[in-house]
């Protein structure tokens, strides 16, 4: 599958027909995903649709947009106008359908993307593992024996798998950094409640953000234009950088650290206070914030929902209210403390995850020298962040051969320009970068046929 | 038959959490609830009924956030006293 800007110039230059691009891409789609459980509802007659509306477009010497024919797929989180969202749940399988596309979709179809596919997840979001009860469990494309990572799997495997040249997920305490790590992709946190969530089945609504996957630094940057209706230019100066130090130094691949030290030698190291306090902090407003969402469904109908994902949402909604009051008055605090310390910086270099992907038989990994649940523990790196509300773009170290890991590239609020540019930097240099898995899953025509 | 789907949930009004925030005295008396009496009382106070197949799960669930709630407010947890 080509890249983003590839397949939007040749469809908008007459080139490329969007129809056909998207008949392969759906083909793909189904034979691929007996292997990857990573989708969950095909969209043939929409996505057949919107190609046509493309293709009739460009024949009538009109531009689609910056998009234009770029198939992708979302999180099945997302509204999509007459289909119900589920959020990985059965609960709401057939729930009515959305009246309306997410705002995120519609600006998506307003550039000429065409959506073909909702990916999987753990159910209402609440894991790091997409290991779904009712869908099955997302596998990873380097190595269908290992987790993608979650909670937005799906869409991270489809574009690891080189299926779709992007997909969205959401991230409320690293579920689109932890995949995006495990796959060997790109996956952008944006700062805290900048891309539009109307639309977006809430998980803790205080955390709650969306983004995109990609393959590339430049596909990255794109799409989140796309979202975020604006384009901001980099500073232009040589970035300001510093090293997490503290726990974000403890529970790392060695490589992992190995490149942080490489990318940035001599950079402080700067350690976030409180690091521990902040994630204990992060934990309870999150169980609090998705146990009081589900509370009415729970009282309802608790043997509907997932058996692990129930047990942490009652556990949730009994939590205290002063509880979580406590805890909200110490992450307003904590937030104007981290944004003063960091300040002098521009890019913050950080682990992504503690570990590579995990297997599914035994899907635990280590912490602190103790076996844990990976469903709860594989964002020990990024529910911190979560905390601040500060951007962060997970990038791949580039290592063909071995299972994915990758970093984290922390910025200022409203700065993801900055690390756009600096991980372009890192791309050329090739510290990071997209490898595909060793046995691709596509069919071998994928991406090759399809110009007119 | 299928089962009826409930709405989408709605998250908590902000002026209702902004009430919570303005009552921090409460929040060193607010304990998780942990003992079997405990987590009936919290679920009966929402309106929930812990069932069996929940008992294991939601009680390791809450030793979690017990653990957590300690971390936050600078306690030693049980692997450190």
């Amino acid at each position: 599958m080509m890249g983003i800007h590839e397949i939007a110039s040749a469809v908008r230059a007459g080139t490329l027909s969007a129809r056909a691009l998207v008949e392969e891409c759906l083909c793909a789609l189904v034979q691929a995903d007996r292997d990857l459980i990573a989708v969950t509802r095909v969209l043939h007659d929409r996505a057949r649709a919107e190609a046509d509306a493309v293709d009739a477009m460009v024949a009538a010497g009109q531009d689609p947009g910056p998009l234009a024919g770029v198939p992708y797929g979302v999180k099945d989180l997302f509204d999509l106008a007459g289909l119900p969202t589920t959020a990985g749940s059965t609960l709401y399988a057939d729930a009515a359908p959305a009246l309306a596309d997410a705002e995120a979709v519609a600006r998506l179809k307003a550039a000429g993307a065409v959506v073909v596919a909702t990916l999987n997840m753990d159910e209402f979001a609440y894991g790091f593992a997409t290991i779904n009860a009712a869908y099955g469990t997302t596998r990873n494309p380097h190595d269908i024996a290992r987790l993608a990572g979650g909670s937005s799997g799906g869409s991270a495997a489809v574009v690891a798998a080189g299926l779709l040249p992007f997909a969205l997920g959401s991230d409320t305490n690293g579920s689109i950094r932890v995949p995006a790590s495990l796959t060997g992709v790109y996956g952008l946190k944006p700062t805290n409640r900048d891309l539009p969530l109307a639309g977006v089945f809430p998980f803790a609504e205080s955390f709650d953000d969306i983004g995109p996957f990609t393959r590339s630094v430049e596909d990255m940057e794109l799409v989140w234009q796309v979202l975020a209706g604006r384009e901001v230019a980099p500073t232009g100066k040589a970035p300001r950088l510093a090293r997490l130090g503290g726990r974000f130094r403890e529970n790392a691949d060695a490589d992992q650290l190995a490149a942080i030290d490489a990318i940035a030698p001599g950079a402080p190291l700067v350690e976030l206070p409180e690091i521990a306090r902040a994630r204990s902090a992060a934990f309870l407003i999150t169980a609090y914030e998705g146990g009081t969402l589900h509370r009415e469904a729970l009282a309802a109908d608790a043997m509907a929902f997932d058996p692990q994902v129930r047990d942490r949402l009652l556990a949730g909604a009994l939590l205290p209210d002063a509880l979580y009051a406590e805890a909200q008055a110490f992450r307003a605090e904590y937030r104007a403390r981290i944004e003063a310390l960091v300040a002098d910086y521009d890019v913050l270099l950080a682990p992504a995850t503690p570990t590579t992907a995990p297997l599914v038989e035994d899907p635990r990994i280590e912490i602190d020298g103790a076996m844990s649940a990976a469903r709860a523990d594989l964002g020990i790196h990024t529910q911190p962040i979560s905390f601040t509300g500060l951007p962060s773009l997970a990038v791949p170290l580039y290592r063909p051969g071995k299972l994915p890991i990758g970093l984290q590239l922390i910025g200022g609020p409203g700065r993801e320009a900055d690390l756009f540019a600096f991980a372009a930097t890192l791309e050329a240099q090739g510290v990071t970068g997209f490898s595909a898995p060793e046995e691709l899953v596509v069919p071998a025509q994928a991406g090759t046929a399809g110009y007119s | 038959m299928r089962r009826m789907s409930p709405h989408r949930p709605s998250p908590a009004a902000p002026t209702d959490r902004e009430t919570m925030a303005e009552t921090p005295a409460e929040a060193p008396t607010a304990a998780v609830p942990q003992s079997a009496d405990e987590i009936a009382a919290a679920a009966g106070a929402r309106g929930l009924s812990i069932l069996p197949e929940c008992e294991a799960g939601v009680s390791a669930n809450l030793a979690l956030l017990a653990r957590h709630a300690r971390t936050m407010r600078q306690m030693p947890t049980a692997t450190q006293a």
